[in-house]
C-alpha cells in the first residue's frame, strides 16, 4: 500500500514527465501491434481465404503441342504425391492490362464462367456482383479493383493477339491462386459464349491447360511443383509453369513485409527511447529526491519499498500508454490493411486479435518491468545518512571547459558550451535519439527518392526499355530489322523469358541477342553477363543458396536437353525471387530444339511516341505480332504501390520523428531546467535577461543534436544500403545501389536541427516570466 | 554634509496571495537610501526584510508604489530591463552563497563582469584584485564552488558582487550559513568596501552583522518602524553595540 501511495505522489510529481512517457510508450505499443497484426493475422488471413476456397497447393499451367497429353492418367503415372487434382481447359495470353494510371503487362487466363464457378479445387468467391448486367461482361480479380481502380459497370479492354474484346465489368473475384499479377498471372471469368469466341478466333496457342493439385500431407510444395514441370518437360513437347501457394502468398504480401519491417524498425526505434527515458529520469529522480530517499530509508522504508514504487509508477504507466498504444493500432490498421490489400487483392478484415495484444502488452511491460529494475539498481547503495546529508556528490568537474578567462567565443555562447558539458547525460541521451531519428529519416528518404522521385528501375526490374514487342518465331529475322528500320527507334535488342532448370530448381532465364545492348547496366553487380554460348549469368541468392561462385561450371536443363554453362557473374531483381539467369542466344539455343517466340525491347528518340510505334509495328505484321508493350506506362503502374508505400513511410517517420524529438526535448528540457532553476536565478539576478537565459538553454542542446544528425547523415549514407539488403535479399536483391538522397538528407538534417532549436526555444520560454527571485526561492 | 539620495521608495507595497488569502508583507514603505551607506535592514523573521531588499533591487516586483533607483523608477521597468539595470547598478550576495556549481571561481566572477565589461585585459586582473582583496587565494581561482569552503565561497560571492562596481550592493543575510570565524572575515569585507564608498544594504537579524553598518532600520509587519544611526564603524566599540542594543529593544526584538 504504502508503495502505491509513493508511486502515486511520484506520478503527481512529475506530470508531464508521466505524460511524455505515456505517449511514447502509446507509440511504441501501436507499432509493435501493427507489426504483429501485419505478420501473422494478415499473412494467415490469406492462408484462411485459401483454405476456405479449397485452393490448390500447386496449380500447373501447361502449353506446348503436348499440353493435351496432360490427363489425370499421365499425372499420376508421373507422380502419386497428390490425393486430388482437378485438370480445366483454358485460354492464356500475355496481355497489357490497364492498372490504376499505366498498365501492367501479365499472363491472363481466361475462363469461362460456367467452369470457373463449378470448380471444385481453387474456388472462386464472387464480389460486389452487379446482376443487372447479363451479357458481354466480365469478372476481374480482385487486385484490378482494389489497386487498378477497375469498377462495376466499366468497360475492360482484353487484348489478345492484336484482337482487343470489351467487355462490362459484371463483379471482381476473389481468389488466390491466379489472383495477383504479383504472383505471374491472373484469371479473368466471362460467359461461356464469348470465351467460345475467342477460343474460335484466336489461335490454337492460346489454349492450355491447367491442373490444380492438392498435396498428400507432407509433401513440400516447392519440391513438387519443381519435380513436375522438370518431368513434364523432359519427356514431352510441354512447357509448364508450376506455382506453389506458398511461393504464391509470398508474392501477394511481399508489400506488407516490407511495411511490417518498416514498423519493426519503428517500434524498435522508439522503445529503445523509451528505455533511455526511463534511464534518465530514474536517475533524475534519485539525484533530486535523494533527501527524500533517505528520509524514507530512515523511517524504515527498504530499498525494495522504494523500488516496488517505482515498478508500479512505470507499470502503471506502461499498461496505460499500452491500452492506450493498442487502441491507436486498431485505429490506423485498416488504412494500413487496406494499402497492403491493393497488393495482395486478397479482402481482409481486421478484428481485434486477444492474443497479440496480449503478447503487445506482455512484452512492453516486461521490457519496462526489466528497465525498470535494472535502473533502480543503485537505490539499494544508498545509505540514509549519507542521503540526508545531501547526498551523493554528483558534481565532478575534473576539467572547467571554456574558461571564460581565455574563451574567444561569445559570453552568452561560452555559457552555452558550458551548460551543454554540465548537462552531458542528456545530451548523451539527445544525441542517441537524434541518430536513430535521423537514420530512420535517411532511410524513408532514400525509399521516397528510389520510389517516387526517381524510381530505381534498375533494381525493379531485368531490363527496362521504351516499348517492348513480343513476336511469332517465324518474325525473328524480320522483325529485328523491321524495328532498326523504323524512324526513332534505337537499340533493338531480344530479351527474351525461357524458364529454365538447375537440378529441379526452376530459372527464370532471360535469353539476350548480345549482351552489351543491354540498358540496364546494374543488374550485374559482380563479374560480367556472358558474351560466349558456353557462359551464364545467375542470381547472386541462388548462387549463395546453392554454393556457385564465379567460374564454377552449372548444369542447366530445359526439358530433356542439357547444357553446361560457365559462371560470368551474379545478376538481381527484385524480380522472381532471386531465381534468374542471363543466357545469350546461341548459349539457349543448346536447350531448344526449335526457334521460340521472341521478345524485343527497343528505345524512341526524342518527340516519337511509343504507342504510335508500336501500332506501326503491328499494322505491318498483324496477328504475327503477339504482345506490345508501352514499358513506361507498365513501370508507373507497378511502382504505383512502391510508391504509395513509401510516400507513406516518409510521413509516417518524420511525423513519428516529429512527435518523439518534441517530447524527449520537452521532457529532457523540463527536469533541465527544473535542475539550473537556481543557477538561472543567479544569472538572472546578476543581470543576465531573459533573452541571454533561454538562448543559453536553447543553444546548450543543440552541438549534441547537431552532431548526431551529421554523424548519423553519414553513417546513414555508408550504411544504408548495406541494411536495406539484409531486407533485400530475400527478394533477391543482394547489393542494393539505392541512390542516397545528399540534398534531401541535407534538407532533412537542416530541417531536423531547426525544428529542434526551435523546441527547445519554446520551451525555454517559460523562462522569461519568471523573476530571479522565484528561481531563487523556489529553490 | 547632506548626502546623495541613492534610492527612493514611496508607498511602496507587497501583497501576496495564499489560496485565496491576501498577505501584505510590504505596506506602503516611505524610504530612502544614501550613497556610501552601510544600510542595515533587521526585523523578526518575516516581516518583510528579505522582500523589501528584493524589491530594491529589482528582483522582484512591489504590488503598488515607486521605487527611485538613481532618479529612475525601477517599477515601470520590464523584467528584461531590469536585468539591464541590475547588470550595472547591484551587486548580491545571498546567504545561501548561490555561486553557480558548474562555474569555476573565476568563472562566477566573470559571467557577471563580462555582461558589463567585454575588455578582459581590464576585468580579468580586477577580478584577481578582488579576490585578493577578499582574501582568496589566486590558485583557487579555478576551483569549483564545490571544492571551497562555505566562507570562502561567500567572499567569492561579494567579490562577484563588486566586479561591475555597482551603486549598491544588496546582502541576504550574508554570514547566515557561515560559522562565527568565517563571518567575521564576510562582514570585514564588507567594512573595508563600505569604507572605500561602497554603498551596501544588508539584511540580517544577527546584532554582530548589523553592528557593521552606520544605519540601521528596523521592519516590522511590513512597516519600518524604527531608525538608528550608529555613524562610522569602529571595531570592537562597546558604545557602539550598546547603541544597537537598545534601538533593537526599544523594537521589541
Amino acid at each position: 500500500m504504502k508503495e502505491v501511495l509513493l508511486a502515486k505522489s511520484n506520478i503527481r510529481k512529475g506530470k508531464s514527465l508521466a505524460i511524455g512517457l505515456l505517449l511514447l510508450i502509446t507509440i511504441a505499443t501501436c507499432f509493435l501491434n501493427v507489426v504483429l497484426v501485419i505478420f501473422n493475422d494478415f499473412k494467415d488471413n490469406s492462408y484462411k481465404h485459401a483454405k476456405r476456397l479449397n485452393t490448390e497447393d500447386v496449380l500447373l499451367i501447361a502449353y506446348g503441342d503436348d499440353k493435351n497429353k496432360i490427363d489425370e492418367a499421365y499425372l499420376s503415372s508421373i507422380t502419386n504425391d497428390y490425393k486430388d487434382i482437378e485438370i480445366l481447359d483454358n485460354l492464356g495470353v500475355d496481355s497489357e492490362v490497364k492498372y490504376g494510371d499505366g498498365t501492367i503487362n501479365t499472363t491472363i487466363i481466361i475462363e469461362n464462367e460456367e467452369t470457373a464457378l463449378n470448380a471444385r479445387i481453387g474456388k472462386v468467391e464472387l464480389m460486389d456482383v452487379d446482376e443487372s448486367i447479363t451479357d458481354n461482361y466480365i469478372y476481374l480479380p480482385n487486385q484490378l479493383h482494389v489497386g487498378g481502380k477497375h469498377k462495376v459497370g466499366d468497360m475492360f479492354e482484353l487484348k489478345v493477339s492484336n484482337k482487343t474484346y470489351k467487355y462490362k465489368i459484371k463483379g471482381f473475384i476473389n481468389s488466390i491462386g491466379l489472383g495477383s499479377y504479383n504472383a505471374g498471372a491472373i484469371k479473368v471469368i466471362i460467359p461461356k459464349d464469348e470465351y467460345d469466341t475467342i477460343k474460335t478466333e484466336g489461335s490454337t496457342s492460346l489454349q492450355i491447360k491447367i491442373a490444380k493439385f492438392k498435396l498428400n500431407d507432407g509433401i513440400s510444395q516447392e519440391k513438387f511443383a519443381n519435380t513436375l514441370t522438370t518431368k513434364l518437360e523432359k519427356d514431352n513437347k510441354i512447357s509448364a509453369q508450376a506455382m506453389p501457394l506458398s511461393l504464391v502468398i509470398l508474392a501477394r504480401t511481399f508489400i506488407s513485409t516490407i511495411l511490417g519491417v518498416c514498423f519493426a524498425v519503428v517500434s524498435i526505434v522508439v522503445i529503445i527511447i523509451v528505455l533511455l527515458m526511463l534511464s534518465n529520469s530514474i536517475s533524475n529522480y534519485i539525484t533530486d529526491n535523494i533527501k527524500t530517499i533517505g528520509a524514507l530509508k530512515s523511517i524504515g522504508y527498504t530499498s525494495g519499498n522504494i523500488k516496488a514504487s517505482f515498478i508500479i509508477q512505470f507499470i502503471t504507466l506502461t499498461l496505460i500508454g499500452s491500452i492506450l498504444g493498442i487502441g491507436l493500432s486498431y485505429v490506423m490498421l485498416p488504412g494500413i490493411i487496406d494499402l497492403m490489400t491493393t497488393q495482395s487483392g486478397i479482402p481482409c478484415k481486421v478484428s481485434p486479435n486477444i492474443l497479440w495484444i496480449l503478447v503487445t502488452l506482455f512484452t512492453i511491460l516486461l521490457v519496462v518491468f526489466l528497465s525498470v529494475i535494472f535502473f533502480t539498481k543503485k537505490i539499494k547503495k544508498i545509505e540514509p545518512i549519507t542521503a540526508l546529508r545531501d547526498g551523493v556528490n554528483t558534481h565532478n568537474f575534473k576539467k572547467n571547459r571554456i574558461a571564460l578567462e581565455k574563451s574567444i567565443l561569445p559570453l552568452n555562447l561560452s555559457l552555452a558550451i558550458k551548460t551543454m558539458f554540465t548537462n552531458i547525460k542528456q545530451n548523451i541521451a539527445t544525441f542517441i535519439i537524434a541518430f536513430f531519428l535521423v537514420f530512420s529519416g535517411v532511410i524513408s528518404l532514400i525509399m521516397y527518392q528510389n520510389f517516387s522521385v526517381k524510381p530505381k528501375v534498375s533494381l525493379m526490374t531485368f531490363e527496362y526499355s521504351d516499348g517492348a514487342v513480343l513476336a511469332d518465331k517465324d518474325l525473328n529475322k524480320d522483325i529485328y530489322n523491321y524495328m532498326s528500320s523504323i524512324e526513332g527507334v534505337k537499340n533493338v535488342r531480344a530479351v527474351t523469358s525461357l524458364p529454365v532448370k538447375n537440378d529441379d530448381n526452376t530459372l527464370f532465364s532471360y535469353v539476350l541477342d548480345d549482351s552489351k545492348k543491354l540498358e540496364n547496366k546494374d543488374v550485374c553487380y559482380k563479374g560480367r553477363l556472358p558474351k560466349y554460348d558456353n557462359e551464364i549469368a545467375i542470381s547472386g541468392k541462388y548462387a549463395s543458396t546453392y554454393k556457385f561462385n564465379i567460374g564454377d561450371q552449372i548444369i542447366i536443363n530445359k526439358g530433356d536437353k542439357k547444357a553446361k554453362y560457365i559462371i560470368t557473374g551474379y545478376i538481381q531483381s527484385f524480380n522472381n525471387m532471386g531465381q534468374e539467369a542471363v543466357l545469350l542466344e546461341t548459349g539457349a539455343n543448346k536447350l531448344l530444339d526449335k526457334e521460340i517466340n521472341k521478345q524485343y525491347y527497343y528505345d524512341v528518340k526524342d518527340g516519337y511516341k511509343v504507342d504510335k510505334i508500336n501500332k506501326k509495328i503491328q499494322n505491318k505484321f498483324g496477328d504475327r505480332i503477339t504482345s506490345t508493350a508501352n514499358i513506361e506506362e507498365i513501370m508507373d503502374a507497378a511502382l504505383a504501390t512502391f510508391v504509395a508505400i513509401s510516400n507513406i513511410m516518409v510521413i509516417l517517420i518524420m511525423s513519428v520523428s516529429f512527435i518523439v524529438i518534441l517530447l524527449i526535448l520537452y521532457l529532457l528540457m523540463k527536469t533541465f531546467i527544473g535542475k539550473k532553476r537556481k543557477d538561472y536565478g543567479i544569472l538572472k539576478a546578476t543581470g543576465y535577461t531573459s533573452r541571454n537565459i533561454i538562448f543559453q538553454n536553447a543553444i546548450s542542446f543543440m552541438p549534441s543534436i547537431v552532431l548526431s544528425v551529421i554523424i548519423s547523415s553519414i553513417v546513414s549514407y555508408f550504411v544504408a544500403n548495406p541494411y536495406l539488403e539484409t531486407i533485400t535479399k530475400s527478394f533477391g536483391v543482394m547489393k542494393l545501389t539505392f541512390d542516397v538522397p545528399i540534398d534531401l538528407m541535407i534538407i532533412m538534417g537542416i530541417g531536423f536541427i531547426v525544428i529542434s532549436y526551435l523546441i527547445t526555444l519554446f520551451l525555454s520560454l517559460k523562462l522569461r516570466k519568471i523573476e530571479p527571485y522565484n528561481l531563487l526561492k523556489d529553490e | 554634509m547632506e548626502k546623495n539620495k541613492i534610492i527612493e521608495t514611496k508607498k511602496l507595497c507587497k501583497t501576496f496571495s495564499n489560496y485565496g488569502n491576501m498577505q501584505h508583507i510590504l505596506k506602503n514603505i516611505d524610504l530612502e537610501i544614501y550613497e556610501g551607506d552601510f544600510t542595515v535592514i533587521m526585523g523578526p523573521s518575516g516581516a518583510g526584510k528579505s522582500t523589501l531588499l528584493y524589491a530594491l533591487s529589482g528582483m522582484d516586483t512591489p504590488t503598488l508604489g515607486n521605487i527611485y533607483f538613481n532618479g529612475t523608477d525601477i517599477t515601470k521597468l520590464n523584467q528584461d530591463k531590469l536585468a539591464l539595470f541590475r547588470r550595472k547598478n547591484c551587486g548580491f550576495v545571498f546567504q545561501q552563497i548561490y555561486l553557480v556549481d558548474s562555474m569555476s571561481v573565476m568563472d562566477n566572477i566573470l559571467s557577471s563582469g563580462l555582461l558589463v565589461n567585454k575588455n578582459k585585459k581590464e576585468l580579468v586582473p580586477k577580478a584577481y584584485d578582488l579576490l585578493k582583496k577578499v582574501d582568496i587565494k589566486k590558485e583557487y581561482a579555478k576551483k569549483f564552488p564545490t571544492q571551497i569552503s562555505g566562507g570562502e565561497a561567500q567572499r567569492v560571492g561579494i567579490a562577484r558582487a563588486l566586479i561591475n562596481s555597482p551603486k549598491v550592493v544588496f546582502a541576504d543575510e550574508p554570514t547566515g550559513a557561515l560559522n562565527s570565524k568565517t563571518g567575521t572575515a564576510v562582514l570585514d569585507c564588507f567594512t573595508s568596501f563600505n569604507e572605500a564608498g561602497q554603498s551596501i544594504v544588508m539584511v540580517t537579524h544577527d546584532m554582530k552583522s548589523a553592528r557593521r553598518g552606520n544605519r540601521i532600520l528596523y521592519i516590522r509587519d511590513g512597516e519600518i518602524v524604527g531608525e538608528c544611526n550608529l555613524g562610522k564603524y569602529v571595531s570592537g566599540d562597546p558604545e557602539r553595540h550598546k547603541k544597537l542594543a537598545d534601538f533593537l529593544v526599544r523594537m521589541g526584538w
